[in-house]
């Protein structure tokens, strides 16, 4: 597990930018964060990289976004819903359990049990109210991404 | 004989999100039957227990509202000329039962296929609400999802003017609803409360207000009311949650409001129209209205039926995007990411 | 008598054009989640493949459940809307017991999984007796490590079909050795199958209505859930061995 600090916006985009370079296909990424903590931020940079072209905004009405770049990426948003039927309705496991492409999932801690076995968690943290300044935990969890949670930090801490 | 185009008969399907909807309609403009699944005991006749999730719905719901569709009308299958869908965007597996179910209809039938954007349903929907109106005009499009502001310069010629650059509109009045302990949906919500609170009590600001910047950002708002309502927490004040309310939407009032005018005088236009869900609330209509008036400037809204998910202003859409040969092969795929850009 | 058949409740879309005595045309594929592009340019195609008219059609069959939600709508949607147009009877039949027609084979127990996520399957079991397909344990959803840990009380060889020993028993778990998982070409759900099972049932005037007919999703209730999770003694407790 690393961590970075980001003191605007744009060095917090860049960092998704820097994920984006190094990120695989078949990779479950989990950002947590508050409202407000610029979770849709780096995933709109972490898309750019990927070659998304369209837009690319919080799913937080349809709960999940599908986009094309250099592979697909699904992008969910778990704020709104509020039952584990919910979730196995909009086909969340299937996406995620054997996942094509990128799955990026903001909110995953409303439903921590379903979350799969092996992910890339993100965390990004307000340091105080009214700035702009971020805590930003990077970790995985399972076997599978250990070895690429190290190449990340040393390819960040160098292109940083 | 071929039939004249004011004679085609449009079957249109909407699965976007809650409700389950389907319409025909005469030409562009007439509106035979819009059933929507609300308005139909479906379990009474049929039995069983409503299913609370979307997608379950509208696996139930689709064929009886097709069905009772078409006898409303008084059409018969064999009549229909063309059938439209809405493909995005909305809820993925919502989408997929109405994509899958018109795919399905258009094949058997042997009739084409139009995917229609369901934004741009919305603003087709003041075509219906309006049956004198005609291109060209400003849009304000404001759904759950969505913020933008369209020139809709002919039935097949958009341009956009602006749209938001994160936060719709719609979402920011969720999460600010659901910061204050409101339940969902939280823009009714906000909109009620805001009704007994004082709009000036607090000065939030408005993001990109430059001149000739139609783009929109509520995500800097958001932040702002979160930061104060976070602030007073830790002061240990109690929330004035009317006060907030109100400031809060006199912000993204002031926005929609001062964009939508600013983009109508640049482009030229006489008339404004609103369209989309988010649309319902009170006070933009009422200062929309308000400021219209003031430059006399048309302003059109579609009433409440047209204005939530309907097939009718999908059928609507839909036929004139035909006209233009917009026309989708069946391997149409749901896209629930859509947004509106330029034709 | 020629009927379509569609599976769409798996990674698998297939359809298949039927007639009394005949399969005649038969499009299967396993790929990407892209049940919703395909499924309707693959039925224009296996009709054409079968050159048989849709107006000709007799009936539909649709593998109704369990399996993907997503999958299992897009399949039933489109079948609903056609047999609606063309007036012609809609059959739904169970995708576990069509995938037991994969193997109409005595003498050997089938046991269908479908993934039903988080480790779990939707499981059936059944015996082929005189030609007829009986069902030995009907559905349930279980722990599919458990499944296959209990088929060792079996007495007979058993062989274990479904998407879920496609994606978590094959190289992934040990089988006792009375069981083994059926081989790639007829692992997964097939329309054939489909058609099949379809047929014999429209054939004794079974048929669904299209106005109200639903997937069949099985779900271990919440209440279950909970109650496992607050007494996870109990629930381990072995079932009694079953009866050959």
């Amino acid at each position: 597990m690393f961590t970075c600090m980001t003191s605007s916006p744009e060095e917090t985009g860049h960092l998704a930018e820097l994920v984006g370079q190094k990120i695989r296909e078949g990779t479950v990424l989990c950002l947590e964060g508050d409202l407000g903590a610029g979770k849709t931020l780096f995933v709109q940079s972490l898309a750019r990289t990927l070659g998304v072209e369209g837009d690319v905004t919080s799913p937080t009405f349809n709960l999940m976004n599908v986009y094309e770049g250099i592979c697909r990426i699904y992008h969910f948003d778990l704020y709104r819903l509020e039952t584990e039927e919910e979730l196995e309705d909009i086909g969340f496991y299937e996406y995620t359990e054997e996942p094509e492409g990128i799955v990026v999932i903001e909110w995953p801690d409303k439903f921590p049990e379903s979350l799969p076995e092996d992910y890339i968690e993100v965390r990004i943290r307000k340091l105080g109210e009214n700035t702009d300044e971020r805590q930003i935990d990077f970790s995985s969890i399972g076997e599978k991404n250990q070895e690429f949670i190290k190449e990340l930090e040393d390819f960040v801490h160098t292109g940083h | 004989m071929e039939k004249k185009k004011e004679e085609l008969l449009t079957l249109a399907i909407e699965s976007s999100c809650d409700e389950t909807s389907a319409a025909v309609l005469r030409g562009g403009r007439e509106i035979l039957a819009n059933i929507i699944s609300t308005q139909i005991p479906i379990h009474q006749k049929f039995g069983g227990v409503v299913p609370e999730i979307a997608s379950r719905k509208h696996i139930v719901n689709i064929m009886p509202v097709i069905d009772e569709c078409l006898r409303t009308a008084g059409v018969e299958l064999k009549d229909i000329d063309q059938v439209a869908v809405t493909y995005g965007p909305g809820l993925v597996g919502a989408l997929l039962v109405g994509v899958s179910a018109a795919k399905s209809l258009a094949f058997s039938l042997g009739k084409p296929l139009i995917g229609v954007n369901h934004l741009e349903g919305h603003i087709f929907a003041n075509f219906l609400a309006a049956p004198d109106l005609e291109p060209p005009f400003m849009a304000l499009v404001v759904s759950g999802g969505h913020t933008a502001l369209v020139d809709v310069q002919g039935y097949n010629r958009f341009r956009m003017m602006g749209q938001t650059r994160d936060d719709a509109a719609g979402e920011a009045f969720d999460k600010i609803a659901r910061v204050m302990g409101l339940p969902y949906p939280g823009g009714p919500r906000i909109d009620a409360l805001a009704k007994e609170g004082d709009p000036m009590a607090i000065d939030f600001p408005q993001a990109l207000t430059e001149k000739g910047n139609y783009e929109f950002s509520f995500s800097g708002l958001k932040s702002a009311v979160l930061n104060y309502i976070n602030s007073e927490k830790m002061k240990g004040h109690e929330l004035n949650k009317a006060d907030i309310a109100a400031s809060f939407q006199r912000s993204v009032i002031e926005v929609l409001v001062g964009k939508a005018f600013q983009a109508v005088k640049e482009a030229g236009r006489d008339t404004l129209v609103l369209a989309g869900g988010v649309a319902a609330n009170s006070g933009l209509e009422a200062r929309l209205r308000e400021e219209a008036e003031k430059r006399g400037v048309r302003f059109l809204y579609p009433s409440k039926i047209l204005c939530t998910d309907n097939a009718a202003m999908i059928g609507c859409r839909g036929y004139y995007q035909a006209l233009d040969g917009g026309y989708s092969d069946l391997y149409l795929n749901a896209v629930p990411g859509l947004s509106l850009t330029d034709k | 008598m020629s009927i379509l058949a569609i599976d769409t409740a798996t990674q698998v879309s297939s359809v298949a054009v039927a007639d009394e005595g005949r399969l005649l045309a038969e499009l299967t594929m396993q790929g990407k989640l892209t049940h919703s592009e395909t499924l309707l340019p693959h039925i224009e195609q296996v009709l054409k493949m079968a050159a048989a008219a849709k107006e000709d059609l007799t009936g539909i069959a649709i593998s109704n459940g369990p399996g993907s939600f997503t999958g299992l709508r897009i399949g039933l949607a489109a079948a609903k809307a056609m047999s609606y147009v063309l007036n012609i009877p809609l059959v739904g039949v169970s995708t576990l017991q069509a995938l037991a027609y994969q193997l109409p084979v005595p003498g050997v127990r089938l046991m269908c999984l479908l993934d039903a996520q988080k480790g779990n399957a939707y499981v059936e079991s059944y015996r082929w007796e005189n030609s007829s397909l009986q069902v030995v344990e009907p559905v349930k959803v279980a722990k599919i490590s458990e499944i296959v840990a209990d088929c060792a009380h079996i007495g007979g060889q058993v062989i274990l079909l479904g998407d879920a020993v496609q994606k978590k028993i094959v190289g992934k778990m040990e089988l006792p050795a009375n069981v083994s998982t059926a081989m790639p070409h007829i692992v997964m759900p097939r329309a054939a199958c489909v058609a099949m099972l379809g047929q014999a049932k429209l054939l004794a005037g079974e048929t669904d209505n299209v106005m109200d007919l639903e997937p069949v999703y099985i779900r271990r209730s919440e209440a279950e859930v909970l109650w496992e999770k607050r007494h996870p003694e109990a629930a381990k407790v072995t079932k009694p061995t079953e009866e050959m």
